[in-house]
């Protein structure tokens, strides 16, 4: 138990990749991965290049392990270094619940329908007549005031609540979801999809030794995931596959572990902060119409 | 810089305590939602706010002006038309030399080359909207004094003082005149070349501003060059300083670029095709 | 042959829309009104002018000149900047709190109105580190301005901005500017 935490901590709150040898990493890598037979492979250090994007955030930059999932023995392969305005954003969790709303509702179509007094069947002819029966004024049996008369205000189908949140928070709610799912462990690297087998057993076996959530989201760059990955997680309804142009903050949060490969973060990084530092943003601001380009 | 990361690092760190952010545990900032529902009967019926009758309650509010039986204000004075035809009037946006001068510190433009509506447009700071009457952007003195850059600059509209402020530097100003077309070309040049469609002639301009770009005073494009350089002696004497010569300058190629009055793009001759995938122009065969 | 007969098809299509444009169904022909289809169809060569590429690749310039970056460019590092707008210098480590530049380069001091211009709140965004000591020190200089008259704030601490009611927009640019954000 005690080696699980020690092993879920692998965050590392100091930078110190960028000072780290690459014969000691080795060394180190070495150590944890005895029992592993074939390490030929160096250590990947992957440190974060600031010269295209400087970073607005003042945070030092994260750092996370990246694992290797060849084997359901866990080897750490090397360190990658994050940007922290995507991976150390202020984590605006009213914006994230604002995107969770949103996609909730933008593709949702009410059609919980009530009849009004003119659909309602019947209710033509005058119940009774208006003077003389000591009775109150009435014009149809369809009234809103009858039993089983129409509805007044009910809801009508379709009713469509979509709506577009403003593109920015939807930026934002992507960059404060990794943060907050780096924040929390609940994010991990791997080098790669490819695993050695189509067997369901190998995906249950990893998931239980690394003390990854119950529910796993994996992505890579590419959309088209290797066969043996495909099958592996076909029949487990809770480890699902993605590619990076999918991701969003409702999948990310509904699986309580996210895992994303070096390619799929490397994507991600470029991506997001392509959106945060683009000269026609202003292009985006706009409110959103229909029929535009 | 521990002391830094106190904002967003002491919420990171928090979260590292707290319970997974889920689905099921997020809600809204408190009082971000407004009930847009009203309490109805003895709790929360009364007036909901609207007042007691009248005007409030019932929105029957007067037409503007009206006064209640009164000759309105509006119609007591004979009718002026101060504003007709004011929706089919040439707008010139402004944009200040403080403004340029903002957008050369900051290299948002580049002004080792010419500088005309794409460059600016092109900034991503400023718009252009040909469709709403804008037909380009005029140049106001707003931080004459601070401006500072030796620019070839073509602009649609500026004053003398302007003129004076770009030439002290040794710079050239040109105004011309665009069609809307053009100007839907310029405003955004990459989208219109996705169109595969070869770059058409630009207009002459309509009689009403001939006047204007065929002055000297006004650097218009369609002015005497000789006069153009006359009036830049005849204005450094006037607003008294040293008129650089550009002819001695080591821009001097950059600063005498000019485009033909009917060519919408600097190097770019009408009837060429623009492929921006490939970068290839085509062009009609000789 | 084949390509000859498609294209036929498709004027004969555009023809008969042509006609029954007001009755075309949405959900069965969604996208043949659109450039593609309503463009004007393909004639026989003969008609077209013949064209070749232009041998001076240097004009491919002119055109590179109008292709807009694609994100903000860095500035330059200068000796002066005549428009008073100057790069950040401080990196926060001689203070406790930190403003950060916008993606323009600016300083994020805005000013928010409301109730027909009335109510001027006067916006200083993206702040990091210690926001209490910063909008200490924003304060003393708004009072400064205001003659010694308290001034109003407030701190919203989770998205690192502070409020203060007037319009001191150009005074607390300037005082950022002054010490290096």
């Amino acid at each position: 138990m005690l080696k699980n935490i020690l092993n879920k901590s692998r965050q590392v709150w100091t930078p110190l990749a960028r000072g780290l040898s690459k014969t000691n990493t080795q060394s180190n890598v070495a150590a944890e991965s005895a029992a592993a037979t074939n390490i030929t492979k160096p250590a990947l250090i992957l440190p974060q290049d600031y010269a295209d994007y400087a970073p607005l955030n003042r945070n030092a930059p994260r750092q996370a392990w990246i694992e290797n999932i060849d084997a359901v023995a866990e080897r750490k392969m090397g360190l990658i270094e994050l940007h922290p305005d995507v991976f150390a954003a202020q984590p605006r969790v009213d914006v994230i619940q604002e995107n969770i709303e949103w996609q909730r509702k933008y593709r949702y179509v009410s059609l919980a329908h009530a009849k009004t007094r003119a659909e309602v069947r019947g209710g033509g002819r005058k119940p009774w007549p208006q003077k003389g029966m000591g009775r109150a004024r009435h014009g149809s049996i369809r009234s809103p005031l009858f039993k089983g008369g129409g509805v007044i205000h009910g809801p009508r189908s379709p009713t469509t609540h979509f709506y577009m949140l403003p593109f920015y928070k939807r930026v934002m709610g992507l960059t404060s979801t990794l943060s907050v799912k780096l924040a929390q462990d609940d994010l991990h690297v791997i080098e790669n999809v490819d695993i050695p087998t189509r067997d369901a057993q190998f995906i249950k076996d990893l998931i239980a030794e690394r003390n990854w959530g119950p529910s796993v989201l994996i992505v890579d760059k590419e959309y088209m995931f290797p066969e043996n990955i495909c099958y592996a997680t076909d029949d487990l309804g809770y480890v699902n596959l993605m590619p990076a142009f999918g991701l969003n903050v409702y999948s990310m949060l509904k699986h309580d572990t996210l895992v994303l490969t070096v390619d799929a973060i490397k994507h991600l990084e470029q991506r997001l902060l392509y959106q945060q530092h683009r000269t026609d943003a202003t292009s985006k601001g706009g409110k959103f119409k229909l029929d535009q380009v | 810089m521990a002391h830094l990361r106190e904002t967003s690092d002491k919420a990171l760190k928090l979260l590292r305590t707290l319970p997974r952010v889920q689905i099921g545990n997020l809600r809204p900032n408190p009082n971000s939602k407004q009930n847009d529902k009203r309490g109805r009967a003895q709790h929360g019926g009364d007036k909901h706010g609207a007042g007691n009758k009248g005007s409030g309650q019932r929105q029957n509010f007067m037409r503007l002006g009206y006064e209640t039986g009164n000759q309105p204000f509006y119609l007591r004075f004979p009718y002026e038309p101060y504003y007709k035809g004011h929706h089919m009037k040439r707008q010139y946006p402004p944009i200040s030399l403080l403004q340029l001068q903002v957008l050369i510190d900051t290299n948002r433009i580049d002004i080792s080359q010419p500088v005309d509506i794409s460059t600016l447009c092109n900034s991503g700071l400023l718009k252009l909207k040909p469709a709403e009457m804008e037909y380009g952007f005029q140049l106001t003195d707003e931080g004459l004094d601070n401006f500072k850059a030796k620019i070839n600059i073509e602009v649609q509209h500026a004053n003398e003082a302007v003129i004076a402020a770009i030439e002290r530097n040794g710079g050239v100003i040109r105004t011309a005149y665009y069609d809307p077309r053009s100007l839907h070309m310029l405003a955004n040049a990459k989208k219109w070349f996705e169109k595969g469609v070869p770059i058409p002639y630009r207009m002459m301009p309509p009689q009403d501003a001939m006047d204007y770009y065929t002055d000297a005073k006004n650097r218009g494009y369609l002015a005497n060059p000789e006069e153009i350089s006359k009036d830049r002696l005849v204005l450094a004497q006037k607003y008294g300083y040293q008129l650089p010569r550009i002819e001695d300058d080591s821009a001097y190629e950059m600063l005498s670029a000019t485009k033909d009055p009917r060519q919408v793009f600097y190097g770019l001759e009408p009837g060429w095709l623009i492929n921006v995938v490939d970068k290839t122009i085509m062009r009609r065969k000789k | 042959m084949s390509a000859t007969t498609k294209l036929l098809l498709g004027s004969v299509l555009c023809h008969k829309l042509g006609k029954v444009r007001l009755t075309r169904s949405m959900h069965t022909h969604p996208a043949l009104l659109s450039s593609f289809r309503s463009s004007k169809e393909v004639q026989s060569l003969e008609q077209y002018l013949e064209v070749e590429p232009i041998e001076n690749a240097a004009a491919w310039k002119f055109v590179e000149r109008l292709l807009p970056p694609p994100t903000v460019p860095r500035p330059v590092a200068k000796a002066d900047y005549p428009s008073g707008w100057q790069p950040q210098k401080s990196d926060g480590s001689d203070s406790s709190y930190f403003v950060a530049r916008t993606k323009n380069h600016m300083v994020p001091v805005y000013l928010h109105t409301c109730f027909r211009g009335q109510r001027r709140i006067t916006v200083v965004r993206r702040v990091q580190g210690d926001i209490w000591a910063l909008e200490k020190d924003l304060r003393s200089v708004v009072e400064q301005a205001r003659n010694g008259k308290l001034c109003a704030s407030r701190v919203n601490e989770l998205s690192g901005q502070i409020h203060i009611h007037g319009d001191y927009v150009d005074i607390l640019r300037e005082h950022l500017k002054a010490k290096g954000f």
